[in-house]
């Protein structure tokens, strides 16, 4: 029957007149705040805030180098930096002048931003060479909790032609480590504890093969070879023990599947006179740290190496290599 | 007739109740319902029209942090324009507050604000109480909400920063009373945090713990304003919709009539069907009809196209529209389809259809006939019937051709359709031509009965157009030529015109087998298989005429020009046309195998090949074969 149908499409457009009139109501209700979405890590930083943070300090380092006093510098330096910037600026005392390895480019070539939720935090920049054709500079800025700020943690120089692997750019931001992270080829921690008896025992660790050689291993050797042959002129004895500072390392996770590691690892070399002469400090270095003091037959000095590492993924096939290092002494004692 | 008595009888009826319902209720409604909306939607335009600046303000005490909500800043816009102002942030508990107390309430007590990421806002009030901004209470308000923060580990009590000095925020502006911030592109995880300061709530002369309040107010103004009026608009334009239906389809729908005149329709549309002649079959039908005629001996008086049954039966055509009166309807569109007025013909022949159209000449038929009125004046008696019979089509177009041209043309025919005859040829396709004769003995009885063959009594005793050429030329694959071929006649154009210039083509073709002589006979003779030898010949002799014409008259313009000059070959022209073409044919001489050869390439519809005048028996009916640039001619008739 037609008449039936008219009605039923009489009664559907009626329908649908209403929905629409009804929908028009619905636009009148007030918007409610979505909450950004917690899947999505944003990055903890802008790229302008850590300007402003390196440049704080970098200001903060300026100043102190200038005063040759490292009393303002707590606020923006802490951990193994600190000491080192510590020394360097009582070295710089006694000498007059700053050690140039001490200088921090002012720009940067590139700054690693992680995605962390929690605290601590670190971000890592990379600077460019100093004026002086000095290798790049690793700064590592770590905030410790959300009250404080960021400080700079650790400073490593690169080695010369070290591969550094790649990161998230700053906008994506990258992802914070752990010290015990797995899927490498060893854990950052086990990396660190490892090259640290590398250091100690040199080839004859059974770590050795572990770890591709560097350039501060062999500068180290150099460093020891020499010292050594002074020694046993006098017949005397050397020994160098480096040990890892526990919780202090940084981990960045690189988009290729290894690790960045910083780690600081202190070492203490003793050196002991033979046949009564005394052992004198064996750098400028150490000797202004020594400053006056009295020689004796065994010296001790203790210095602060802060290593960075590259630690591949597991499957690479590549060995663990440090990609830069700084060494400080910070203590020379007569014992 | 059907459609006047559909009207008549819905005039006569009454509306139905139906129709009443739907005209005088339905719809009324729906004329309201459009009005209301479009009422509404106006309102919501003007009165109702969201507002475009937001201003939402809350006052906030009790707690030193107000956090706003994540996405909460850019809620209403991109920008955002927030204003804290601070109230009771000086102590007033005690009037015995010292000025020391004071300043250090004013020191502490400066209220910040600052712009940062959500997650660090959580960090920062990590197991403190706050307030949170939660959104928009109506239009002006904010809603807020108690919360705790998160217990984080605890910070060495030398590494607390300021709230200003916190490395974390993006922007931060203290002051004393009233602090604005414009915040441009404002992202969705960014918050807004107010620290009102400890100072008061340390404030020792303080009896009460006078918490400070401030209130916050964001100001936003929209990009978009929410249309609200659209839906309103769009209901309104269905419900106009919805009214004229009912009041007119809706309602129409039930009536009787209408049901009537549908079921009428369907009627007539089925019984067109049933009448309609495909293509294919039109095509057959006047190939078989040129065929029969061409075995028919011509005669001069042949009265209009009897359709035989064999030809309908082959065919499935039936077409013979020879009378001049006729010639008007079924010529113009080469349709082989029965008239009106062909249902007045009783006897229509089917074996030997034909085409007139009297302004369709072909200047070869003409002088052909003209010639085989000289030539075979002496046929007539005995050729007469099979002439008749042959020259159906021939005769028909020859009719209303010569209707204009007179005896001579018939002569022409006549002769023409005699020489086939004398070979032998089947003068068209058709079935049943071997009955040929003796329909061309009914034909001619028939012509003298059919007032439409007045012509033919006109010319009776003159040699017919030959049949085949008349044949040939009605062929509708030549006739396009013959169409093209009357023009070009007249314009020297070669083509090889067939159908429309049926009568021209007759003569023409009647002069060019005259002229052609013996050859064409034989070479008709041989490809005297159907309608394509039939074709081919008179294609031949068409071509013949034309190839007289410079070549450079085949255009396809040609075509038009022919239907254009069409109308205008009235009687007066025919003449000139028929002198003209009678002039170069007897100028003519050309070899049969050239004429082939012409021919093919205007016969040829499709190809471009040069013709090679053994094809042309071939050619006729697959119009293969040959097209030159002057095969464009065919090209463009058949275009």
């Amino acid at each position: 029957m037609s008449t039936k149908k008219l009605l039923k499409a009489l009664t559907a457009a009626a329908l649908a007149a209403a929905t629409l009139v009804g929908t028009a109501a619905c636009g009148d209700q007030t918007p409610q705040p979505q909450g950004a979405e917690s899947s999505t890590q944003t990055p903890d930083i802008t790229e302008g805030q850590e300007k402003a943070i390196r440049k704080a300090t970098l200001s903060a380092l300026d100043a102190s180098d200038k005063a040759k006093n490292p009393d303002g510098l707590s606020a923006r330096v802490t951990g193994p930096a600190l000491q080192v910037r510590t020394s360097e600026l009582a070295i710089a005392q006694a000498t007059g002048t700053m050690d140039p390895k001490a200088t921090i480019p002012k720009d940067i070539a590139q700054t690693i931003i992680p995605t962390q939720s929690g605290w601590p935090r670190s971000v890592f920049s990379i600077t460019t060479t100093t004026q002086d054709q000095q290798s790049k500079r690793l700064l590592v800025m770590t905030q410790q909790s959300p009250r404080s700020n960021y400080k700079l943690w650790g400073v490593v120089r690169l080695f010369q032609g070290a591969k550094l692997p790649e990161f998230a750019i700053p906008s994506i931001g990258a992802s914070l480590g752990s010290p015990d992270d797995s899927g490498l080829s060893m854990t950052p921690q086990q990396a660190v504890d490892e090259y640290a008896d590398v250091l100690t025992h040199g080839q004859q660790s059974k770590f050795a093969s572990k770890f591709d050689n560097d350039y501060f291993r062999q500068d180290l050797d150099k460093l020891s070879a020499t010292v050594q042959q002074g020694m046993e002129r006098n017949h005397g004895t050397q020994t160098q023990m480096f040990t890892p500072v526990k919780n202090e390392i940084a981990v960045m996770r690189s988009s290729e599947g290894g690790d960045l590691v910083v780690s600081q690892i202190n070492s203490e070399w003793t050196r002991i006179a033979g046949e009564g002469r005394e052992s004198q400090p064996a750098s400028d270095a150490e000797r202004a740290l020594f400053g006056q003091g009295k020689a004796t037959g065994t010296m001790k000095v203790t210095y602060v190496n802060v290593l960075a590492f590259y630690v591949p993924p597991a499957k690479s096939g590549k060995k663990v290599v440090a990609v830069g290092a700084e060494r400080q002494p910070i203590k020379v004692e007569a014992l | 007739m059907t459609s006047t008595n559909d009207k008549q009888h819905r005039h006569n009826a009454k509306p139905t109740k139906h129709a009443t319902i739907m005209r005088g209720v339905v719809a009324p409604i729906f004329g309201l319902l459009t009005v209301l909306f479009i009422v509404l939607g106006a309102l919501n335009l003007t009165v109702w029209k969201p507002a475009r600046e937001i201003n939402a303000t809350t006052s906030v005490s009790g707690t030193r942090y107000v956090v706003t909500d994540a996405g909460m800043l850019n809620l209403l816009g991109k920008s955002v324009d927030i204003k804290v102002s601070t109230q009771g942030n000086q102590p007033k508990a005690s009037s015995k507050s010292n000025n020391s107390n004071t300043k250090n309430a004013k020191a502490t007590a400066q209220t910040c604000v600052a712009l940062g990421n959500a997650k660090d806002a959580t960090g920062w009030l990590a197991g403190q109480n706050y307030t949170r901004v939660t959104g928009l209470d109506g239009w002006k308000g904010l809603s807020t909400k108690l919360a705790n923060g998160p217990k984080l580990g605890g910070t060495q009590a030398g590494d607390e920063v300021a709230f200003k000095d916190s490395d974390m925020w993006t922007n931060v502006k203290c002051g004393d009373s009233a602090i604005s911030m414009n915040l441009n592109d404002v992202k969705n995880d960014q918050v807004m945090i107010v620290d009102m300061g400890t100072g008061v709530a340390k404030s020792e002369s303080a009896k009460k713990f006078e918490q400070p309040s401030v209130t916050i107010t964001m100001h936003w103004v929209r990009d978009q304003v929410p249309n609200h009026a659209m839906p309103f608009f769009i209901a309104a334009g269905v419900c106009v919709v919805l009214t004229i239906l009912s009041a007119s389809i809706f309602a129409i729908m039930a009536n009787e009539s209408f049901k009537r005149k549908r079921a009428k329709r369907r009627e007539v549309r089925e019984k067109a069907k049933a009448e309609e002649v495909s293509i294919s079959e039109a095509m057959t039908g006047s190939i078989a009809v040129l065929k029969t005629s061409l075995t028919h001996s011509s005669h001069n008086h042949r009265p209009s196209h009897k359709i035989q049954p064999s030809d309908l039966a082959g065919a499935g055509s039936a077409d013979v529209t020879s009378n001049e009166g006729d010639t008007g309807a079924a010529p113009d569109n080469g349709s082989l389809l029965p008239t009106s007025s062909e249902g007045g013909l009783s006897d229509v022949d089917v074996s030997t259809p034909s085409i007139i159209d009297p302004t369709r000449r072909n200047l070869v038929a003409d002088m052909q006939m003209q010639n085989d009125t000289d030539e075979n004046a002496d046929n007539e008696p005995g050729v007469a019937e099979k002439d008749a019979a042959q020259s159906d089509a021939s005769d028909s177009q020859t009719q209303a051709f010569d209707g204009t041209s007179g005896s001579r043309n018939g002569e022409t025919t006549e002769s023409r359709t005699t020489e086939p005859q004398g070979s032998g040829e089947p003068t068209a396709a058709t079935q049943g031509t071997s009955g040929q004769g003796s329909q061309g003995a009914d034909i001619v009885s028939a012509d003298e009965g059919n007032p439409d063959m007045s012509w033919f009594a006109r010319h009776r005793g003159k040699p017919e157009p030959e049949s085949e050429s008349d044949r040939e030329t009605s062929q509708p694959v030549v006739g396009r030529h013959s169409r093209h071929a009357v023009v070009n006649h007249a314009n020297d154009d070669s083509s090889v015109d067939q159908g429309n210039a049926d009568k021209y083509d007759n003569r023409d073709h009647a002069d060019q087998l005259d002229n052609a002589d013996n050859r064409d006979n034989a070479t008709n003779s041989d490809n005297r298989d159907g309608g394509d030898r039939q074709d081919t010949d008179f294609r031949t002799a068409s071509v013949a005429v034309s190839l007289e014409r410079p070549e450079g008259d085949v255009e396809p313009g040609n075509g038009e020009h022919a239907e254009a000059n069409d109308e205008t070959r009235t009687a007066s022209s025919a003449d000139e046309l028929i002198d003209e073409g009678h002039a170069q044919a007897e100028t003519t001489v050309i070899s049969a195998d050239e004429l082939r050869d012409y021919f093919a390439r205007f016969s040829s519809e499709t190809s471009d090949d040069d013709t090679n005048g053994e094809a042309e028996g071939a050619e006729v009916t697959s119009s293969e074969a040959s097209g030159d640039t002057s095969g464009a001619n065919g090209d463009g008739e058949n275009a």
